[in-house]
């Protein structure tokens, strides 16, 4: 078998991410996902102006005011009770204001996104000019498609991780491949102006690189690529500074372990994925130098914590632990009336829109039990593959630390944050949905060599059903 | 042979599913105590609650509360005629929104008028309670001190209507507002979806056989 070419397969499972999110595009009324306003707000700022926002304030260009205004985005947001517009006469009002030539530039506010880094944005010029020509909901809608062909790659990416991990099980791909394309995360996020689309799918290729290098060895065209790789996750969103420890002491571990081999190929390897790694650190700084302006200042107001009032590495570390675990004997508590564990389940079985809109809470009973058979699943895999994975445990534990260091810099972030749970979103775990895929591929050998295929069969029937009545859901939310 | 089998029960089971979905009565709001909108009238960190003068509806199954915020508490409401509990209900901690709904159990015929009380616990973060601000506030708090307004409240009972009679006014609805308007977005959205389905069904029979 070439490792060079991608299945029929491969290709299957990113056409299936890309119709999915298409899918959620269009059930999703404008500017009524996260952050979207911002977002758009960014784009439309970068490519009028050819400058980076310039303040987090909230006070976007008349055109995408009006459209906000006459779509009744901000009743909507967050209220059930409210829907978008639903009569004839109320959109011929809004298309009638979409026609003015109002101002798309100025004030410069992107809201939250303004601290973002710039690379998503700046590709989202493209599909924004080409949509110059209609109105804001024109270049909106192809703005979302340019994300969908991202959630496309991210099950691609997905499923050459699962590849690459379980190459002996040919059936597995297909179960990881096809559950994370169908996961209605992946289509909530990719059908949106949302960097997140990006980094999912910079995460999944990082992934797939690292798990590439440890079965296939350390090259220097790899190493160049997973440097490449890096430094795109670094120009897309700063919480990919939680994978970027893991993923660099890879290439250190990965380049260990080709010295035995060449050391001048192997250090040279590392040399260069660094090199080009680093090289966004490099052009930020730079960039600071010749416009004496302070571009990195978003890695002080982005992350830190020690320095904030009322903060400290032991209330960091209790609360953390608090965010994912139950709390333990002697530790204060951080959230009350609910855990982390629930907060997270409730997450996983579901939250949509402005994370408004949510299954009845017999849903969330019911979602019980097939969590609880995927995670025994998971388990017997585990077992089953117990002799396999300790013979790769460097691997498994590069997947862990860069597991570990997405976990502790969104907790981190909630943590230093004003609202407890503010961060408690399913999105942004969603960088590691390679490492689901490959769990659910794992899941799925665990009911062993005869049921494997059909446990997996029904795995993947499960999360298609799973987003099919999420978009109901979504659906009945704001058209019902 | 056996994946064809999985596949052919996973269709049937979502079929059923969808028909049972469809066959729901959702709910609707019967009645609004005023018009919605974003203004607080107050906010608390603590454990707190009110009780506000209203009238409630028959057959009300659940009760929506202006309340805002991000990890939401638990919600405790009761209605009482005087001092006799009419009806009562409870949401647990982890809504999030600009609004909480809250099931009771339903009644008969309509009572009015009764005092809503709602009592929040294990706050996570400020909550702030949504409503207009009014000269003489019927709202008041645990301690005898009137907010200074009244909160937003929506009461719920199940429609008439099941889903499936209200698809064609869903779909034109889901046509309004976005860059190609029309009823076809909701035939582009049922494509899709099919699309998605015969494309995974199709997948798994071919690559698990």
């Amino acid at each position: 078998m070439s490792g060079r070419r991608v299945p029929l397969t491969g290709w299957v499972c990113a056409l299936v991410a890309l119709v999915n999110a298409g899918c959620w595009s269009v059930i999703s009324p404008p500017f009524q996902l996260p952050d979207e306003p911002s977002h758009f707000a960014y784009v439309e700022h970068l490519a009028e102006t050819g400058h980076l926002p310039s303040s987090d304030g909230e006070k976007y260009p008349p055109a995408e005011g009006v459209a906000l205004t006459y779509l009744h985005q901000p009743e909507v947001r967050f209220s059930q009770e409210n829907k978008p517009i639903a009569s004839k006469a109320e959109e011929q009002t809004l298309e009638a204001w979409l026609t003015f030539p109002l101002s798309r530039s100025q004030p410069g506010d992107a809201g939250v996104a303004a601290s973002e880094p710039p690379l998503y944005y700046a590709l989202e010029t493209i599909p924004y000019f080409l949509g110059s020509g209609g109105t804001v909901l024109d270049r909106l809608a192809l703005m979302r498609l340019f994300s969908a062909v991202l959630g496309g790659l991210t099950a691609l990416f997905a499923f050459l991780f699962v590849r690459e991990t379980l190459p002996g099980t040919r059936w597995a791909w297909t179960i990881g491949g096809l559950g994370v394309a169908l996961t209605p995360i992946l289509g909530m996020m990719s059908g949106a102006v949302n960097p997140d689309a990006l980094l999912f799918a910079v995460s999944s290729c990082l992934f797939y690189c690292l798990a590439r290098a440890f079965r296939r060895g350390l090259t220097p065209r790899l190493a160049v690529v997973t440097g490449a790789v890096i430094a795109t996750g670094l120009m897309t969103k700063l919480i990919f500074l939680g994978l970027a420890p893991g993923a660099i002491f890879a290439l250190f571990a990965l380049t260990l372990r080709e010295a035995r081999l060449s050391r001048r190929v192997a250090y040279r390897s590392l040399a260069l994925a660094l090199l080009v790694a680093a090289a966004p650190v490099g052009l930020y700084l730079l960039d600071d130098a010749l416009s004496a302006q302070s571009t990195l200042k978003f890695l002080s107001t982005g992350t830190g914590f020690v320095g904030s009032a009322h903060r400290s590495i032991e209330g960091a570390i209790s609360y953390i632990w608090q965010f994912y675990l139950p709390r333990l004997p002697g530790m204060t508590p951080a959230f009350h009336g609910i855990g982390g564990p629930q907060i997270w389940f409730e997450q996983v079985v579901g939250k949509y829109g402005w994370l408004d809109t949510t299954f009845p809470a017999w849903v969330l009973k019911a979602a019980l039990a097939p969590v609880a058979i995927l995670a025994a699943l998971l388990l017997s895999g585990l077992v089953m593959s117990r002799h396999a994975l300790r013979a790769r445990w460097l691997e498994i534990a590069v997947y862990a630390i860069m597991g570990l260091g997405l976990l502790v810099i969104i907790g981190a972030d909630d943590y230093r944050g004003r609202v407890p749970g503010e961060y408690a979103q399913l999105r942004y775990l969603a960088p590691m949905l390679a490492l689901a895929g490959a769990g659910l591929a794992l899941a799925a050998r665990g009911a062993g060599r005869r049921w494997g295929p059909v446990a997996g069969t029904l795995i993947v029937l499960v999360i298609l059903a799973h987003d099919l009545f999420s978009q109901l859901l979504v659906i009945s939310r704001y058209y019902g | 042979m056996r994946i064809k089998v999985v596949l052919g029960a996973g269709m049937l089971l979502s079929m059923v599913a969808l028909g049972v979905t469809l066959s729901h009565k959702p709910s609707i709001v019967t009645k609004t105590n005023l018009s919605f909108t974003h203004t607080q009238i107050a906010a608390t960190t603590a454990a707190t609650g009110a009780c506000q003068r209203e009238t409630l509806p028959e057959g009300t199954s659940a009760i929506r509360l202006g309340l805002t915020t991000v990890l939401g508490p638990e919600v405790n409401v009761r209605v009482l005629s005087g001092s006799h509990l009419l009806t009562s209900g409870q949401r647990g901690a982890g809504w999030e929104g600009a609004s909480v709904t809250v099931p009771v159990r339903p009644l008969a015929r309509a009572y009015s008028p009764v005092s809503l009380c709602f009592r929040l616990r294990d706050l996570n973060g400020p909550v702030a309670m949504l409503g207009v601000r009014t000269a003489n506030a019927a709202a008041v708090g645990e301690e005898g001190k009137q907010l200074p307004g009244r909160l937003h409240i929506e009461y719920l009972h199940p429609g008439r209507r099941r889903w499936w009679s209200t698809i064609v006014a869903t779909a034109r609805r889901l046509g309004l507002g976005r860059a190609a308007a029309g009823t076809w977005n909701a035939l582009l959205v049922l494509t899709l979806a099919a699309t998605l389905v015969a494309l995974s069904y199709w997948l798994l029979a071919r690559d698990l056989r």
